[in-house]
């Protein structure tokens, strides 16, 4: 899809040399590069596997390299299901731990003890990092276990797969067999629907208290990697807008998904597993792959320690209703302050169990080798700094720099020409502009943001750099409306800078349209309005935080103009005015090219 | 690498061997490949075929191999050949025709063809030392929103920034763009 009719197709079927301009971007994420070796080196055991089997004698004459095929479970999440109505399954218990009533004391303490942070993982004995483990791993998919699931009344959600005119059969294949019959086509989008079954469970009857229930064990990551992308609205959003990661907020316990058979765009994968209709309950239904530790014979486990903070737990077991695969599970625990420790990550996956086969793991954690030798890395950089911080720190024992405030305006000398002034002086009277201009633009992030007080507007679907659509109040004890802020800013910044990004007009009613039409000038949407005779603003974040550098680049009779280098290395150039009544002020201010 | 330095690590570790050459060269891979698919294929193709490339690139070297050969104009040839596969797969499925100006066989062309190509080279080295003179975060935020085609919260996780600033940078970017390719007389 073509942004702002805007595309790069010109850069395609390159030469050489026009590839090697492109290679110096990088092309895509870790997530990617890891994803894309990991088929690579299957590929490459096949292919190493085929050519053994078809040529005895090999040319090769070495001993080949070979990996067990392994390949992840198709579902992750583990969930018994409990029919309603068919009775209970029954699941003996294979291998339980047998402790003695000693040993239950000691592992209780442990696990106080752990739960709490108190130790030093370094110091942590194998046994007491295995409690550790246990206690967090075990309770965590007990969650997931002990559900009833009410199959008789399903509901459904709508997601857009793709446009009708794009609907080839090939593209219709590819349509996962179980959602197949339930394809819609609406305004000329191809929709599938997903059925969802209300969930009954003893620990918890909304997402809310579900979510809150896995942070008790673990990292926020886990939300997503369990219950796939949670929406945070109900409205229409077009194909490329949104990605997941865009509303997965921490801790936002305020916005979760209230489908009402909304419609979404969705990658199968990314379907969300929970949803909360009315604060009801419902949930995919997925095969399940029963992670349930009592049923479980380990084959091996280790501790791999990174810190006194973190360590990776490694298993390998088996089911004892699968006994022909071995499944192998890798468990990111770490110590984070004020909540104890808690699961970070984790990863599974399974393979044919060979019976003569000696599992003993390797070196590293056999699915979470990268993000153990990058945490071992980033440990190892974390301590030079702080060594380096320390000695910088010792050795100069300096202020920081602060730059003057200003609350009144800049006064010039009546006779004296811009001329006469040194570059010096002009250079701190910009700064001190220039500041002024930055506080004016870093409004949206004031800390005089009321977070609960917020205002929405109807929003079309966001594309183009359109910002969400929510305006947070704005408390400034300086002004309390538009006409005061201007009025505040207005000796230092020409009036029209101020309000350009601003929206006096003061007729918005909630659930109105913002249009670009509403703004043919504008780039985006006004970032401050005056709403009910208060200010609100939207945060679009910081794209710096200060000025660093002014140079003089020119003077005239009426003023100067400079360039301005920011923290993060935005050049802006403003033209600085002696103004009628004796003050400087900035007149025009605008992004540069470097 | 050389060839050489490739099969003396295989020789001590065939994983780490193949780590080090993947490392080295998977966004040299991706961007060719990417490159010949981008007006037919997905991600998950691209994908595809620069792993195809890869494991082709594993199996075909082995301690055997001798001498210094340059692997990466290996790779790059790989890379090509299997991208211009996938490319003739996916067109006949789509019932496109299939362009002969990605083979990689050396043929004749028509003097215009040479001329034009000429010149497209130019336009394209042109606007990616354009892109460049943004400088960081902008320049890889407009290759990836314009070429790569990914969304801001995709390039909000490749450059640890948040969504909202991609955004903004991106339509400031863009302007820019515009207009230095004004200045520059490129209109795409």
């Amino acid at each position: 899809m073509k942004k702002d009719d805007f595309d790069l197709e010109i850069l395609e079927n390159a030469d050489n040399e026009v590839i090697d301009a492109l290679n110096s971007f990088p092309s895509a994420d870790e997530e990617t590069k890891r994803r894309v070796f990991s088929m690579s080196e299957k590929k490459f055991n096949d292919l190493n596997n085929n050519f053994e089997a078809t040529d005895e004698n090999s040319v090769k004459g070495v001993e080949t390299y070979r990996k067990p095929k392994w390949y992840r479970a198709v579902c992750a999440a583990a969930a018994a299901l409990v029919l309603v109505g068919g009775g209970t399954a029954t699941f003996a218990a294979l291998h339980k731990t047998k402790k003695s009533n000693e040993s239950m004391q000691a592992t209780s303490e442990i696990e106080t003890s752990l739960a709490n942070g108190e130790d030093d993982s370094s110091m942590m004995s194998e046994e007491a990092k295995k409690i550790l483990y246990e206690h967090l791993f075990f309770n965590f998919w007990k969650l997931q276990r002990e559900v009833e699931i009410e199959l008789d009344k399903p509901i459904n959600y709508y997601f857009y797969y793709c446009d009708a005119e794009n609907a080839t059969d090939e593209e219709i294949a590819k349509i996962p067999e179980m959602y197949s019959n339930n394809i819609k086509e609406e305004n000329g989008k191809i929709y599938v629907g997903i059925e969802y079954y209300k969930l009954n469970s003893p620990y918890f009857s909304s997402l809310e208290e579900y979510y809150r229930k896995i942070l008790e064990f673990s990292n926020e990551k886990m939300i997503y990697k369990l219950c796939g992308d949670v929406f945070f609205d109900n409205k229409f959003l077009e194909e490329h807008d949104i990605t997941p990661y865009e509303y997965y907020d921490y801790y936002d316990y305020h916005n979760f998904a209230v489908y009402d058979n909304g419609y979404t765009k969705v990658d199968f994968s990314d379907a969300p597993k929970y949803v909360d209709r009315y604060t009801k309950l419902y949930t995919q239904v997925c095969k399940p792959d029963s992670f349930d530790p009592e049923k479980c014979e380990i084959t091996y486990e280790k501790s791999f320690p990174i810190d006194s903070d973190s360590f990776i737990w490694e298993s390998y077991y088996r089911l004892a209703d699968d006994p022909d695969t071995i499944r192998r599970v890798n468990v990111y625990i770490e110590n984070v302050e004020g909540y104890g420790w808690r699961i970070f990550d984790f990863s599974m996956d399974q393979c044919e169990y060979e019976e003569f086969k000696d599992y003993q793991g390797g070196e590293y954690p056999s699915l979470m080798e990268d993000v153990y030798k990058e945490a071992l890395l980033n440990k190892d950089s974390e301590l030079t700094s702080e060594s380096t911080k320390t000695q910088e720190s010792t050795e100069e024992n300096a202020e920081p720099e602060t730059v003057e405030d200003i609350t009144e305006p800049l006064t010039a000398e009546p006779n004296k020409a811009i001329s006469d002034y040194s570059d010096e002086e002009l250079q701190n009277i910009s700064m001190l502009l220039m500041n002024k201009y930055v506080e004016l633009e870093h409004l949206p992030d004031s800390p005089y943001l009321v977070p609960d007080e917020i205002v929405t507007f109807a929003n079309p679907t966001p594309s183009n750099g359109w910002p969400s659509n929510d305006y947070i109040r704005l408390d400034d004890p300086r002004f309390s409306n538009l006409e005061e802020l201007v009025a505040y800013y207005s000796p230092y910044i020409e009036e029209s800078l101020i309000t350009y990004n601003c929206d006096n007009r003061n007729e918005f009613k909630e659930g109105d349209l913002i249009t670009e039409e509403l703004y043919p000038d504008h780039l985006t949407l006004p970032e401050i309005i005056e709403f009910n005779g208060k200010l609100y603003t939207y945060s679009i974040g910081n794209l710096y935080d200060s000025v660093v550098s002014c140079e003089i680049k020119e003077k005239n009779q009426n003023g100067f103009q400079i360039v301005a280098q920011t923290d993060s290395n935005c050049i802006l150039t403003a033209d600085i005015v002696k103004t009628d009544e004796d003050t400087f002020r900035i007149e025009k201010c605008w992004w540069d090219i470097t | 690498m050389t060839g050489s330095e490739y099969c003396s690590l295989l020789r001590n570790s065939p994983q780490q061997a193949h780590k080090v050459i993947f490392d080295e060269y998977f966004n040299y891979a991706y961007t060719i490949v990417f490159n010949r698919l981008r007006s037919v294929a997905g991600t998950e193709d691209v994908e595809e075929c620069v792993s195809d490339v890869f494991a082709e690139v594993f199996f075909n070297y082995s301690e055997d191999d001798k001498g210094d050969k340059d692997m990466k104009g290996y790779i790059a040839t790989i890379a090509q050949r299997r991208a211009i596969d996938r490319f003739r797969s996916i067109s006949v499925k789509n019932g496109r025709s299939v362009s002969l100006e990605g083979d990689v066989l050396t043929e004749l062309k028509a003097e215009e063809d040479i001329v034009e190509n000429s010149e497209k080279k130019d336009v394209q080295l042109t606007l990616i030392q354009l892109i460049k003179e943004l400088g960081e975060p902008d320049s890889t935020i407009i290759l990836h929103k314009y070429y790569y085609d990914r969304s801001s919260g995709e390039i909000a996780k490749l450059l640890n920034m948040k969504a909202t600033n991609v955004r903004m940078r991106c339509k400031r970017a863009l302007e820019k763009l515009r207009l230095m390719l004004k200045v520059s007389g490129i209109d795409l």
